[in-house]
């Protein structure tokens, strides 16, 4: 999991330590994202309420929850009943714990680049196990996933999952050919034909988008900066397109393009078939309404205007598009309020995409390799 | 890194190239699509409650020096949620969070 997406998702702050890496020196990037998490440290919640992008990282857990309350239930809808086994690939610090928890899953793998994350991770689940009583089975694996294989670790390594999960973590695969790979067979290889992998990455779309209307390819807001750092006029590379993710309040993060159709051609080597993917904005759009109680539940937005006594967390001018609202809506009583983000917490939001993918059946050719046969389609949604 | 390639690594390399040659570029649609796309605008959503959640760390309103009432009840009660969510850290949201309906209906109770 990135630094950013640790911020973005677990209501963390990293570390204040300069564990850049030296521009010349991309070989490295893995040991100083590892690194990175191994010093990451605590903030109370105090710090976190008064967090810029309080909003924005209960919108992405937001998502991450839909996601997986979706795809569960998919499965669930063939086969009730069914026992459910996950990889969490790239958990960071086990931010969807208790997810994993309300969707009822039976076993989860959880896995990391980095040690200390993969530690606080198991010690958490410890914790909520000691709470709750019944709770999933879980492993706990620290590896570099883009570069090391997973299956030889795992308690059973016939294990055959269900669900394969990677939020905000697979674009660091995208930095060579032979990483993603690795991190497609270790997401793929032991999950079961009709199983489902789905995650969340930066849309290379948006962020070529913006950086195009910028000057110098830099851009952002008062919450978060991008940064290209290849030379754009000798075109995008499809691996290795590295730019500088700088969120509040986080150390600059290297990260790399994903460009989405070269993900799928690959994905599909692996027998993944894509089966939904949207733009934050999108992805809003297609589950506010039968989510719409999480959405207050875990307060993805910010009450507008601000309560009695409340200040917004961004300037007025940030909430424009509320106000227009807010002066046009009619019988309005003293306790009512909307509800939404400042534009700049948007803005991040929608850097972002979530997709989804199923494993196909396959048969094996003379030489021992899988043959993956598309299926036959069943409501495939492509926004984009 | 090129070196470190296999032959089907480079062949898959070089067919994606021919493939996604004109990608970012105004040939490519899907791409323009986005790029031709206004700035999206923050959801508004409509009939959003007030939390009282959040600010719990502003408990002028919460009324704790009622003389019928135990002390700070109910604000020891938010310390303890609070201090098991520092303590675990990771997460996001829970079900007994106290952000919802059910606690300002207790909170109005008095």
């Amino acid at each position: 999991m990135s630094c950013i997406a640790a911020n973005l998702e677990e209501n963390k702050e990293c570390g204040k330590e300069t564990l850049l890496p030296q521009k010349d020196e991309p070989a490295k990037h893995s040991s100083v994202v590892a690194a990175h998490y191994n010093h990451l440290e605590e903030k109370g919640l105090k710090e976190r309420l008064n967090s810029p992008i309080y909003y924005l990282r209960n919108f992405n857990n937001w998502v991450k929850s839909v996601l997986i309350q979706e795809y569960t239930d998919k499965i669930r809808e063939k086969d009730y009943g069914r026992s459910l086994r996950v990889l969490d690939i790239c958990c960071g610090k086990g931010g969807d714990l208790s997810k994993w928890q309300k969707a009822r899953v039976e076993h989860v793998v959880f896995a990391d680049i980095a040690d200390v994350s993969v530690q606080q991770c198991e010690k958490r689940y410890e914790d909520l196990r000691s709470r709750c009583g019944r709770l999933f089975s879980a492993e706990f694996i620290a590896a570099d996933c883009s570069k090391e294989p997973l299956r030889d670790k795992y308690r059973d390594p016939s294990i055959k999952f269900d669900i394969a999960s990677c939020q905000f973590g697979l674009h660091y695969s995208f930095e060579s050919l032979p990483q993603a790979k690795r991190m497609l067979t270790n997401i793929s290889e032991c999950l079961k034909p009709g199983g489902y992998f789905f995650g969340t990455i930066p849309d290379a779309y948006e962020i070529v988008s913006r950086a195009k209307k910028a000057p110098n390819g830099d851009f952002g807001n008062r919450i978060y900066n991008i940064k290209l750092l290849f030379d754009v006029e000798k075109g995008y590379p499809l691996f290795g397109g590295k730019y500088d993710f700088h969120l509040e309040g986080v150390v600059d993060c290297p990260e790399f393009l994903v460009n989405f159709k070269l993900f799928t051609k690959l994905a599909a080597e692996y027998g993944l078939e894509l089966v939904y993917k949207a733009r934050f904005a999108d992805f809003f759009k297609d589950h506010s309404e039968k989510y719409r109680q999480l959405l207050q539940k875990i307060v993805c937005f910010e009450s507008y205007p601000a309560p009695p006594g409340k200040e917004l967390v961004a300037e007025e001018a940030e909430y424009e598009h509320a106000k227009q609202f807010w002066q046009s809506k009619e019988n309005k009583t003293e306790r009512d309020r909307i509800g939404t983000m400042s534009t700049s917490e948007w803005e991040v939001a929608t850097v972002y995409m979530a997709f989804a993918f199923k494993k196909l059946k396959n048969t094996w050719d003379e030489k021992g390799k899988p043959v993956y046969t598309k299926s036959k389609q069943e409501g495939q949604s492509n926004k984009n | 890194m090129a070196e470190s390639l296999t032959a089907e690594e480079l062949e898959f390399l070089a067919k994606c190239e021919e493939e996604l040659k004109d990608r970012f570029t105004e040939k490519d649609d899907d791409f323009m699509k986005v790029y031709n796309e206004e700035l999206s605008k923050p959801p508004i959503l409509d009939s959003w409650w007030i939390p009282n959640s959040g600010r719990r760390f502003d408990r002028r309103n919460n009324r704790r020096h009622h003389p019928y009432e135990r002390p700070d009840h109910r604000d020891r009660g938010y310390d303890r949620r609070d201090d098991r969510r520092d303590h675990r850290g990771y997460n996001d949201y829970h079900e007994d969070s106290g952000q919802g309906y059910r606690q300002q209906r207790h909170r109005y109770h008095y």
